[in-house]
């Protein structure tokens, strides 16, 4: 039976959009001015919020905290952090040649955990962010990494300019046994480029969660639902006439929907998608932990020129799965293992013949899919007070496939690899705070496998599919250290600063990145 | 403890079996396509090549088998542009045999049943 979808199709002129934006910022200026003002409970006039919200021992039961009854007690300070980020990215070749091989980007934010009394709790934040992505390929949609394979393309890419807003808040109340919370994440992303060929994307991303907890015996028990709705409207504009290019709908492994390549240059994508979590953390110091959080999120690409054409629907399953023990005396200690699985299934609607003014979709065919298995099992040891030392290490095993059906193209690779990272936090006293962070890992590649049908390729997608291979299956060393220094003078009564500076270096035998970046603040 | 071990297990079995969703795999079909010929010529032999050309992912499917007028192919699902060309050798209506020269073309045709007969008339250079 053949399907007709009959969509109505929007179009927000610059009017509208810069309504929009004026909305947004008055709503995060609204946020910073609610978190300032709230008074609080148990707010320190000295470092010792600073170091319990630092302290990475505390992220040991960072996952049950997805869940918001969750952070109704997840620290005992309260805190506010508001300052400047800076972030540069640069790499001689690209690890995924679609997100580019590096980026500039100033990011203004501010951060607040407030526990109002011993039975409410809110956190939130809002932040602003401009910059730049470099040498971006093969993509003229945002977001890459949550549509992928489904992007519009062309051969010349480029950079593109990037504008951000976020802000989240959340609130949670414990009454006897039970704790409720609720959270609402909110992100709207703008990125274009100023010489052709012109891409512009606007993208809008919700999620709202909520959690409910019960202490039972030494265990708290919660289990939390949210929903997730996401959307993006994309084009790709020429302003010389003479300089058009195709755009391709991508499908997967370099593969494009060739029926509607060419002219057709806009797409929106839209899905409403559903997260579920179990928890399971002790309320003594010591005890077993559990966290499960299952994702779902469908994606739709649809074309704007043909009548809202759906042309493809890509699933994204997302199980995260942690159980551990914690152990908290003289030497505190967890031991854990945990798998992270996404599972990802791209569909593509068949079109039919069109006829007035509709394109009927006739069948729909799962052609592409990825699956990436991340096994691993880690401890971590913390010790210390004034001079206070956290390690961990995790070692793990990663398992990707990708595929596409018809012509049959496979790319997969399995890899091992081991993560140390040591935390170094010094109060040299009440009003001074060092702190040193340092990571190593290794990624080592066991096996790898492509199979493409390079006979009936054309030389760009042949490169794209190579260089893609090659950085996926190469050893990767990553090397990373930053350093934060927080002062909270004493006739400031409370407020503080904070600076802070990073590094992170990547290494393949043919790719080298190295990331830097800086923030300086007030922290009270 | 060993009832939150159980608890445990039963939403890891719950998270599992939601990732399990109904796969679009029905991939391939059989589709016979036949050369129709006009009424007043009787066909004795043809050869040629029939080239289906997928409309979505834009790969060819071609195959010279013929069984009578009539050649089969295994092919993937969805819409397709048909060309065919080739050499017929025919008796005329006043009993003549000649070889002519034969091509036809389709720019869409709809290939999702199980199978697709496909009927095409055949004109002559």
């Amino acid at each position: 039976m053949n399907k007709s979808y009959l969509f109505k199709t929007k179009k927000t002129d610059i009017t509208q959009e810069v309504a929009l934006r004026k909305t947004k910022r008055r709503w995060a200026v609204l946020l910073l001015c609610l978190l300032l003002l709230t008074p609080t409970f148990a707010q320190t006039k000295d470092t010792t919020a600073i170091a319990e919200h630092q302290n990475k021992w505390n992220e040991v039961l960072k996952e049950s905290r997805n869940n918001p009854a969750f952070m109704q007690d997840a620290f005992n300070t309260s805190i506010t952090r508001m300052g400047i980020n800076f972030e540069h990215r640069d790499a001689n070749r690209h690890f995924q040649l679609e997100t580019g091989n590096g980026h500039s980007l100033v990011n203004a934010r501010v951060a607040s955990y407030l526990r109002l009394d011993k039975h409410n709790t809110v956190w939130g934040g809002a932040s602003y962010q401009i910059g730049k992505k470099r040498n971006i390929r093969f993509n003229s949609t945002s977001d890459y990494e949550l549509l992928y394979p489904y992007v519009m393309a062309d051969t010349i890419g480029g950079n593109m300019e990037n504008e951000q807003y976020a802000f989240n808040g959340g609130y949670a109340v414990k009454l006897n046994q039970w704790t409720f919370g609720a959270k609402l994440d909110f992100r709207a992303e703008h990125e274009y480029r100023t010489i052709d060929p012109r891409p512009r994307g606007i993208s809008t991303d919700i999620t709202l969660r909520l959690g409910l907890a019960y202490d039972l015996q030494r265990y708290r028990l919660g289990v939390g639902i949210g929903g997730h709705t996401y959307k993006q409207t994309n084009n790709v504009d020429f302003y010389n006439p003479l300089g058009v290019i195709p755009e391709f709908h991508m499908t997967g492994l370099g593969t494009d929907y060739v029926r509607f390549a060419g002219a057709v240059r806009s797409a929106y994508y839209k899905g409403t998608g559903y997260i579920v979590d179990f928890q399971l953390t002790p309320l003594q110091e010591s005890g077993c932990y559990a966290s499960i959080e299952e994702n779902y999120m469908p994606y739709q690409n649809i074309l704007t020129e043909l009548n809202a054409l759906p042309i493809s629907q890509l699933n994204v399953y997302q199980t995260n799965a942690q159980i551990g023990w914690k152990h908290s005396g003289h030497l505190n200690w967890t031991a854990y293992s945990g798998v992270n699985y996404e599972n990802r299934k791209g569909n593509e609607h068949i079109a039919g013949s069109s006829s007035s003014t509709e394109y009927k979709s006739l069948i729909t065919l799962s052609m592409f899919s990825n699956r990436k298995t991340d096994l691993h099992i880690g401890g971590g040891l913390n010790m210390g007070t004034k001079h206070c030392i956290t390690l961990d290490a995790r070692f793990g095993f990663i398992d990707e496939k990708s595929e596409y059906v018809d012509l049959k193209r496979e790319m997969a690779f399995t890899k091992s690899y081991g993560k140390l990272s040591g935390q170094w936090l010094w109060r040299s006293n009440t009003h001074w705070l060092f702190e040193w962070n340092g990571n190593a890992a290794y990624y080592h590649n066991n096996s790898k496998r492509i199979i493409m049908p390079y006979a009936c390729m054309d030389k760009q997608i042949t490169q794209l599919v190579n260089e893609t291979y090659t950085a996926k299956t190469e050893h990767l060393w990553q090397l990373a250290t930053q350093i934060q220094i927080c002062h909270t003078p004493e006739k400031w009564k409370g407020v503080g600063l904070f600076l802070n500076f990073g590094s992170e270096y990547s290494h393949t035998p043919t790719i080298h990145q190295i990331e830097i970046n800086s923030s300086a603040g007030i922290v009270f | 403890m060993k009832q939150l071990s159980y608890i445990f297990i039963v939403f890891l079995f719950l998270f599992g079996a939601g990732s399990c969703q109904q796969k679009n795999d029905d991939y391939y079909t059989q589709a016979f396509i036949t050369l129709q010929v006009p009424d007043t010529i009787t066909p004795l032999k043809i050869q040629g090549t029939v080239i289906l050309k997928n409309l979505s992912n834009g790969r060819k499917y071609a195959t010279s088998d013929f069984k009578s007028n009539t050649v089969s192919i295994e092919l993937l699902r969805g819409t397709y542009m048909l060309d065919a060309e080739g050499t017929l050798l025919c008796r005329m209506p006043d009993g003549k045999e000649e070889v002519k020269y034969y091509r036809t073309s389709k720019n869409y045709i709809e290939i999702v049943e199980h199978p697709v007969k496909i009927d095409t008339e055949i004109i002559f250079m």
